[in-house]
């Protein structure tokens, strides 16, 4: 995994009809006759449908692949199938040997590229050594080293960094998401899938989306051995799709791609099996006890692990925090897990993501949760209602999310 | 009519004459590997033309047999005076015509001796040799064919193994190097027969790719041990399972489309396939079995449709076989297939997201393996203010 320091520039190379360039052994052609009114044809190339169609191609391409980054000293070249993204750093940065590239850049810095970059290799370089194996490109989708590209349908742009769905794409996608969300409309399973497919694609962009899949995939499973039967979209389904039809109409969205510092403001999150929940930070704290009866509708240890952590994203916007990437200790690694996912099968849980999604989205906050051993956590003996001694209460103050308030009792200060 | 039967026997003649001195060749290579290594830079510019040429023309394929006969007469020693004077001159394809309008007797006598010479010298050809045209472009058929062309490929005549800054070079020479048929505008060199495509059968080997020049790369770049099976699988064949057995009875499922449109789409997907000479057919079920060579089997036909393309045009559909259909026995092709023999891996648009997110971290820290981007930071410990 390496920087792609700036300057850095991807062509696009597609394969024309890439497998069936691919030749089949003759021996095994029987097995892949063809019948049609006319009646039986024989091929002699790779088909589509065999379970080893694409790693017969893949032989060829990944060869090919490792002869072109050999040969032009191509340290990435991107590939999916027969989509193929080389990519170039400028030959200043090459020769930089002294290993941080561009660390006094900062995003904020909006330098034109005033200078122009000089290249090793051009794209014509690369199509000589494909032309020389004997590939056939597509034409019409070739395309130029520049600073856009667009891979695994999505738009790039490595300048200003940024992943973006292309407007075509996002408009198809919304229509098929309004057709589907109608208040009471049946779906089979078909449908659903064919939903779901585009979403958890495209949740990589909408990274907040993979909070609102749960509910489809539960739909989803709710069909059992009944994939032809026409069932009514439920209520928290219906939500989703309302969510992503209004997150697919806005215009601009994209996902930055910049990597910020990675802040550690000490903070610290457990929960206890019969106590509460507790967040440390620094040499302060705050405890939320709970009431009877709180582990019940699918509430247990877990979810308050994943509320703790919320609570976590609460303080780090209450106390003034944006456009960051923060550390927050755990010693759970189901909320860990979860959060780093950015969706949980546990719908409570999943709630408790959405609601910490919704604030970071607010402060252009991201989360990396790390673990810890449970007696390496500063928050575990708050969390079982006995805080160390030398801690003092939490300032700010944080409330409880509404939905989740009549849970506890409020600890005394 | 006649006049062009004449030609193309003629052509075939000096085919056949190329082909086997290029075996000749081989065998020649295997007791005196030295010799051919020396000399093998003379031989690529008008072999890779012949290989890789629509038509080949009778000047190009008599150029390869005298390049390839001076170099069997010159390590045998047998006119070490004749072979010198002919090492001396090289006969770069360029200078082809000219060189032939000026021969003299002499070397005209020469030539014809080392013709004679190594056709003597040939092994028996094997009896399936054959030469077809397939899409534009030329397919060998037999195995000695691909591999007697592999020996004597483009790349090795590149030196040494290109640094960053050397690649532009390594390209450049790649470029000037390929066969001169690809520039639209280079005039044809000899009178040009038409091309005579052979039949398909069952043991054609149907690809644009090229074996020869993958193993050259493979080997210049020392990618060999990578890709093992690879080259021969492109020059044989690939195997769809590593044990398959034979087949014992036919068997033809109906197709999965229902719709007469579909139908259609299908037909003229498979009509595409056979023009471009990668589908025999249609056969009767009597053909097929003598095309096959015994039973054969069909997996049911399916459109799916490609994604942003307009499903009513035959462009928006793709044909795929249903090939995990079972049979009456119980087994779909795909029961018989271990997909962990075939791998095939992709980069996730998270890996694309790393290389263009991470622009301040340092170079040193690029381990391979799969590290976690935020491992490469360092926490910066702050309190808000």
């Amino acid at each position: 995994m390496a920087a792609a320091p700036p300057g850095s520039q991807a062509a696009q190379i597609d394969l024309e009809s890439a497998y069936r360039q691919m030749p089949i052994l003759p021996d095994h052609k029987p097995y892949l006759a063809i019948k049609t009114e006319r009646g039986i044809y024989a091929d002699h190339c790779d088909p589509f449908g065999l379970s080893s169609s694409a790693g017969i191609l893949g032989a060829a391409v990944d060869a090919a692949v490792d002869i072109v980054k050999t040969c032009l000293s191509m340290e990435h070249l991107h590939k999916w199938v027969d989509d193929m993204i080389p990519t170039r750093v400028p030959v200043d940065a090459i020769a930089s040997e002294s290993g941080l590239l561009c660390a006094t850049k900062t995003s904020g810095s909006q330098e034109p590229a005033s200078t122009p970059h000089e290249y090793a290799y051009d794209l014509k370089d690369i199509l000589a050594i494909f032309d020389d194996l004997g590939f056939k490109i597509k034409d019409e989708k070739l395309k130029d080293f520049s600073f856009q590209c667009v891979y695994n349908g999505f738009a790039w742009d490595l300048e200003a960094k940024i992943v973006w769905l292309p407007v075509e794409k996002r408009e198809k996608y919304l229509e098929k998401i309004l057709t589907f969300s109608n208040p009471g409309i049946k779906l089979n399973l078909y449908d659903v899938q064919v939903i779901q497919g585009t979403l958890a694609h495209v949740c990589f962009v909408y990274q907040e989306g993979r909070a609102r899949m749960p509910s489809i995939n539960r739909f989803m499973r709710s069909f059992n051995d009944s994939p032809f039967s026409h069932q009514t979209v439920p209520e928290e389904m219906h939500l989703d799709l309302e969510w992503w039809s209004s997150m697919l109409s806005k215009v601009d969205h994209h996902r930055p791609l910049h990597i910020r510092p990675l802040e550690d403001p000490d903070i610290w999150v457990d929960a206890s099996g019969h106590w509460g929940i507790a967040l440390v930070v620094g040499n302060q704290y705050q405890a939320w006890q709970y009431c009877p009866d709180w582990d019940t509708d699918g509430r247990h240890i877990g979810w308050a692990e994943s509320v703790a952590i919320e609570l976590a994203v609460v303080f780090i916007a209450k106390a003034g925090f944006h456009d960051v990437h923060v550390l927050v200790h755990s010693d759970n690694t189901g909320a860990i897990g979860q959060f780093r996912r950015g969706c949980s099968k546990n719908p409570n849980m999943n709630a408790s993501i959405i609601r910490a999604e919704e604030i970071m989205g607010e402060h252009n906050i991201s989360l990396f949760p790390d673990y810890v051993k449970s007696a390496d956590n500063r928050a575990d003996a708050a969390s079982r209602g006995v805080p160390e001694p030398n801690l003092k209460p939490l300032i700010p103050r944080l409330e409880l999310p509404a939905e989740i308030q009549h849970l506890f009792v409020h600890a005394p200060a | 009519m006649a006049m062009a039967t004449h030609a193309d026997s003629d052509h075939d003649e000096h085919l056949n004459m190329a082909l086997a001195l290029s075996e000749s060749l081989l065998s020649y290579d295997d007791f005196c590997g030295q010799q051919i290594a020396r000399l093998s830079p003379q031989l690529p510019a008008s072999t890779r033309r012949l290989l890789r040429s629509n038509t080949p023309s009778n000047d190009e394929l008599n150029d390869l047999a005298r390049a390839l006969a001076l170099s069997q007469l010159s390590s045998n020693n047998s006119h070490p005076q004749v072979a010198q004077r002919h090492l001396e001159r090289p006969t770069p394809a360029s200078e082809k015509v000219r060189s032939s309008a000026t021969t003299n007797e002499d070397e005209e006598d020469d030539h014809q001796l080392a013709l004679a010479l190594s056709l003597s010298q040939l092994p028996q050809l094997p009896d399936d040799f054959l030469y077809e045209r397939v899409g534009g472009r030329s397919q060998w058929e037999a195995s000695g064919a691909s591999h007697a062309a592999a020996r004597v490929g483009p790349v090795p005549t590149l030196t040494p193994k290109p640094s960053s800054a050397a690649a532009n070079l390594v390209s450049a020479s790649l470029a000037k190097e390929r066969p001169p048929t690809r520039a639209p505008n280079a005039p044809p060199t000899g009178p040009v027969p038409a091309p005579k495509p052979a039949p398909l059968t069952m043991q054609s080997v149907v690809t644009n790719l090229s074996a020869p020049h993958f193993e050259n790369y493979l080997q210049f770049f020392g990618l060999v041990d990578r890709y093992p099976s690879l080259v021969s699988n492109i020059s044989k064949g690939f195997p769809i399972a590593l044990h398959l057995p034979k087949l014992d009875c036919t068997f033809t499922p109906r197709n999965h489309y229902k719709s007469r449109d579909h139908g259609r789409i299908v037909q003229e997907k498979i009509d595409e396939e056979v023009a471009a000479g990668r589908m025999s057919g249609p056969f009767s079920r009597e053909e097929a079995y003598a095309f096959f060579g015994g039973p054969y089997r069909t997996s049911p036909l399916d459109l799916v449709t490609k994604p942003g393309i307009d499903p009513d045009s035959a462009d928006g559909w793709r044909m795929v076989q249903d090939m995990s259909f079972k049979d009456h026995k119980g087994v779909s092709v795909n029961d018989l297939i271990d997909s962990d023999d075939f791998p095939s891996s992709g980069s996730a648009p998270q890996n694309f997201a790393d290389w263009v997110s991470l622009s301040c971290l340092v170079r040193e820290l690029q381990a391979d393996e799969a590290c976690p981007r935020w491992l490469l930071l360092r926490p910066v410990r702050r309190l808000p203010k």
